[in-house]
């Protein structure tokens, strides 16, 4: 009996190092997860504030005399289609946020384009208070995008590390954590294009 | 054979002399090395007295507000743009306190023959509401920048603190995440706990086997248990040292690793 014991002890000792390692792992994985998520919130924000800037450009515009209406319309499709997608935690998967880079991208496209335009149909504005404000919150914003962006991607990149490290990464695949999805630098934006042999 | 060696000599004189000449323009990416100081005038625009002035005034600040307000005069940006230098020295330097990020950066490269002169208000988290972009802009450009077109650094970074030091005192921003991070340490510790009373009942029972059959853990056990509670040890007393590395006195008491979005504005001369 006394023999008995002993084992059962040294069983549940055993048992309980690895609940105890299994927790702990996965605890671990779940601060790491909250991380990115914080971060994927705040690149949220930085983007929604590009977006806001939208119809502050055109309430600028829409003070000077020869107005056009329509001449905006394409930056404010790109506008509601970035608002409209908004990424919850779970959803950062590579797809998602390639897809969410996709949109954004679009919609920074077409405000340049639009601010382009309005340097070139009313020159006048450039000279106002409220334009120069727009300059300087658009600068403050793209700075924004950026740190977000790159903070964001420093915690996909530990998080995605420590889920796929053996013999963490079993934990990982039990409990479900996956790989999540991070920022590419832009093509065109930030890298000079690369040229083809082919 | 002989003149190979003094050849060799001038050569090599020539590769020393000439570093200094590059050198001069740091490489892509450089950031200033981190110091225990508030005002760091790396150009030698501001005298020995009107930096010990300058670092006093803002080290009270810091004492009485802790809001920590740095002022870096570079002779150049690493090759980078203004804001993102300025978010690279952030992210070293750790500016603010790291509970409220309430730290502010000015950055001043000074204009030179060959190249603008540049300066940049650059905000923590915590203080973007108080220092708004449109508002760094205009303490930059009506504050600042007329002083700088004079010549007169210390003015306009005088003049700019008044109004920087006025809107930041009082202001702290909560952040939410410090909450949270409490509570998943609590489940850690609860792990931690289970996982040591595991390894302590089975080094009780490998104890009590070892009565009854001599000879058969004597090879493992210590070898297995020392080290880890070694390091354990060991660990947190590294963790205790870099509490007290502040030091005590009436200097400045370090930064407080606070951390930047990228907000506040810049602005040319």
């Amino acid at each position: 009996m006394k023999k008995n014991t002993g084992i059962i002890v040294g069983i549940v000792a055993a048992v309980a190092i690895i609940a105890g390692w299994f927790i702990s792992t996965r605890n671990s994985f779940v601060t790491v997860e909250e991380n990115t998520n914080g971060a994927w919130a705040d690149v949220q924000t930085a983007y929604q504030r590009r977006a806001d800037l939208v119809p502050q450009l055109i309430e600028t515009v829409k003070g000077a005399s020869n107005y056009e209406q329509g001449t905006f319309i394409a930056v404010t499709e790109a506008r509601s289609k970035a608002i409209e997608m908004n990424l919850n935690g779970e959803d950062i998967t590579p797809e998602n946020v390639a897809k969410f880079q996709q949109i954004q991208d679009n919609l920074k496209t077409e405000l340049t384009k639009a601010i382009n335009v309005t340097v070139e149909r009313y020159p006048e504005l450039t000279a106002t208070g409220a334009y120069k404000d727009l300059m300087v919150q658009l600068e403050g914003t793209e700075n924004r995008i950026s740190v977000e962006r790159k903070k964001f991607n420093d915690a996909v990149m530990a998080y995605n590390k420590k889920i796929r490290m053996f013999p963490a990464s079993m934990v990982a695949n039990m409990c479900g954590f996956e790989k999540k999805g991070f920022f590419e630098a832009s093509a065109g934006a930030e890298v000079a294009p690369t040229v083809s042999f082919e | 054979m002989k003149p190979k060696i003094p050849h060799a000599l001038i050569c090599l004189a020539f590769v020393i002399f000439a570093i200094p000449a590059f050198a001069q323009e740091h490489e892509l990416g450089w950031i200033p090395e981190k110091k225990q100081q508030l005002v760091n005038d790396l150009v030698g625009l501001l005298t020995p007295n009107e930096q010990k002035k300058m670092e006093r005034r803002l080290v009270a600040f810091d004492d009485t507000t802790s809001n920590q307000i740095m002022v870096l005069i570079t002779p150049d940006l690493g090759g980078d743009e203004i804001a993102s230098f300025a978010q690279n020295v952030w992210k070293e330097w750790g500016i603010g306190n790291a509970k409220y990020n309430n730290g502010v950066l000015i950055v001043i490269k000074p204009k030179t023959i060959s190249s603008y002169g540049e300066v940049r208000i650059h905000t923590g988290y915590g203080l973007e509401g108080a220092l708004p972009d449109l508002f760094c802009k205009d303490i930059i450009d009506e504050d600042m920048i007329p002083h700088f077109r004079e010549e007169d650094y210390y003015g306009g970074i005088v003049a700019a603190l008044d109004v920087i030091e006025k809107v930041c005192a009082g202001e702290y921003s909560y952040d939410r995440r410090l909450e949270e991070h409490k509570a998943e340490n609590r489940n850690v510790i609860a792990a931690y706990i289970i996982m040591i009373l595991g390894i302590v009942a089975f080094v009780s029972w490998a104890k009590r086997y070892e009565k009854k059959h001599p000879g058969a853990f004597t090879s493992t056990e210590g070898p297995v248990a020392g080290p880890y509670f070694g390091s354990s040890i060991g660990h947190s007393r590294g963790s205790w040292d870099s509490f007290s590395g502040g030091g005590f006195g009436g200097g400045f008491r370090g930064f407080g690793g606070g951390l930047s979005g990228g907000g506040g504005a810049s602005g040319r001369w």
